[in-house]
């Protein structure tokens, strides 16, 4: 029995939430819960609202109707974006982005302590990135910047791990590696992860349970009990 | 060329506020326009200085038509008066500018080239009707829009130093918000509630930057000093420390290099560090393609 099947209140849920950008919604009527240390895939075609139910899981997107509940603050979310969206003209070194995770926990006046460098390190190791810490960030490929990213989102010290299409525009070999530290991470440190992806096939194999996102509708986004 | 450096960096000489000037501009500006740069708003940093131009144009118009009292006795005291009210002029409409934008931008009015292509049109005849209209003002604005920096006296470079070291140190002290609201919106809304606050001071430090320096070296010569250096060196760095503190050295380089040049060879200041700022850019990518040949 996991969280989101048990009356223990889950990490968050929506409740017959409508959402989208303009009058008419891209998703009406969502129900979802996610429990703690749950491993859960969202699946559904290109252009089915799983970025726009990710985006409202963040608080990044304000609900059109209905219910958020979070019972996490904002700065224990980890969120990991495409890499394609973040601009690669910045400089910036593995090391610095994985860093970032850590800046809502700083004052603007300090300096990095010790201590998080080495949640900084130890954030690299778990992706497999050490090595490349002081190379650009924009000269990795698509599977090391996914990477680079996820570090960055558990140097947050998150209690809930979201992504969104982490497998796009990665090879093949990539995308299972991926999958098997996400895997790993999830086993390991009970963090609950909710992916997002067009992938169906590569979820069902890794994740706890799959939601459909299709036609406007969330299928599974509950547990059924009994 | 040795001989022309030792002559400027000599104290007494009579432009020496000037080289200094020149140096604190190149160490300063680029800062700011790593931002500028990196944020993909380029055209903001050549907006912004012709609107401060614009502004000097209109104080100096104001003055002489009488809209501003004349408070100055003799002919310094007058001068000063002009300069000041040069200052609180392109001060005023940088932020105008940067409002107009910014409302323009909250409404969705076209799209960002466009409005600031309208922008700098507005700014760039703003200032030529000012001072069509107000012809004694014609060789003020002449060395402004030329960036003739020479006439900086030792009180303005004081003002200037306190000035940019204050925005400097708002640069270091928030440099972590700063580039993460750069980077990645979304995160700084989930690690710190949003981007406003962050977008508004570095507007801010942008604005008061780009004023001042428009007033100490001219339009054309800020906007030079804002971009070129971050532009050259963002293909030889790794790491965003390396970064910022390159184009500091760059402009401030080019900076001094580029007064050694002017005072040697009689050409005006404000061209001569131009020339030298976009010869680095091709230099620089060449040198990052061949270091790259060799790394492969």
């Amino acid at each position: 029995m996991t969280a989101s099947d048990s009356p223990e209140r889950p990490l968050l849920a929506l409740q017959h939430a409508c959402l989208g950008y303009g009058p008419e919604p891209v998703l009406d009527d969502v129900h979802l819960r996610i429990g703690a240390g749950e491993f859960v895939g969202l699946a559904g075609p290109n252009g089915s609202g799983k970025t726009t139910l990710l985006r409202s899981m963040l608080g990044l997107l304000p609900l059109q109707d209905g219910n958020v509940e979070r019972h996490l603050p904002r700065t224990r979310l980890g969120y990991v974006p495409q890499h394609a969206s973040l601009d690669a003209y910045f400089p910036l070194s593995v090391w610095e982005v994985a860093a970032m995770g850590a800046y809502g926990r700083l004052r603007p006046w300090r300096l990095f302590p010790r201590g998080e460098r080495q949640r900084v390190d130890a954030a690299l190791a778990q992706v497999g990135l050490v090595r490349l810490g002081r190379s650009v960030f924009s000269h990795l490929s698509g599977g090391q910047r996914q990477r680079a990213l996820i570090a960055r989102a558990l140097t947050v010290d998150p209690a809930l791990l979201l992504l969104d299409e982490p497998f796009a525009g990665v090879d093949r070999d990539a995308r299972e590696d991926i999958a098997r530290q996400l895997e790993e991470i999830n086993r390991n440190s009970s963090l609950a992860i909710v992916i997002c992806s067009h992938d169906g096939d590569l979820l069902a194999r890794f994740c706890d349970r799959v939601i459909q996102v299709s036609d406007g509708r969330v299928h599974g986004g509950v547990r059924e009990t009994g | 060329m040795a001989q022309a450096f030792v002559e400027i960096l000599d104290p007494s000489f009579l432009l020496f506020p000037a080289v200094l000037g020149s140096i604190v501009l190149g160490l300063v500006c680029p800062v700011v326009g790593g931002f500028l740069v990196l944020r993909r708003s380029v055209l903001l940093g050549l907006t912004l200085p012709q609107f401060a131009a614009a502004g000097a144009a209109f104080a100096l118009f104001a003055h002489e038509v009488g809209l501003v009292p004349h408070p100055g006795h003799t002919s310094g005291d007058a001068h000063q008066v002009e300069r000041m009210l040069a200052y609180v002029g392109s001060l005023l409409f940088t932020f105008a500018g940067m409002t107009l934008l910014a409302l323009t931008d909250r409404r969705g009015v076209g799209r960002s080239e466009t409005r600031l292509a309208v922008a700098y049109a507005l700014a760039g005849s703003l200032m030529i009707l000012f001072v069509a209209i107000h012809p004694f003002g014609d060789a003020a604005i002449l060395g402004l829009v030329k960036g003739e920096a020479v006439v900086l006296s030792w009180a303005e470079l004081a003002a200037l130093g306190a000035v940019y070291a204050a925005v400097t140190a708002c640069l270091v002290l928030f440099r972590r918000e700063l580039l993460m609201a750069s980077f990645d919106r979304d995160l700084t809304f989930l690690l710190r509630g949003g981007t406003f606050t962050w977008d508004l001071l570095f507007h801010l430090l942008a604005g008061v930057t780009i004023a001042l320096g428009v007033m100490m070296a001219g339009p054309l010569l800020t906007f030079g000093l804002l971009v070129l250096p971050p532009i050259a060196v963002r293909p030889l760095v790794s790491g965003m420390a390396p970064y910022f503190i390159a184009s500091s050295l760059v402009g401030a380089g080019i900076g001094l290099t580029g007064f050694a040049v002017a005072y040697r060879f009689d050409v005006p200041l404000g061209p001569a560090i131009l020339a030298l700022g976009c010869g680095l850019v091709p230099a620089a990518h060449a040198l990052a393609w061949v270091a790259g040949k060799f790394r492969r």
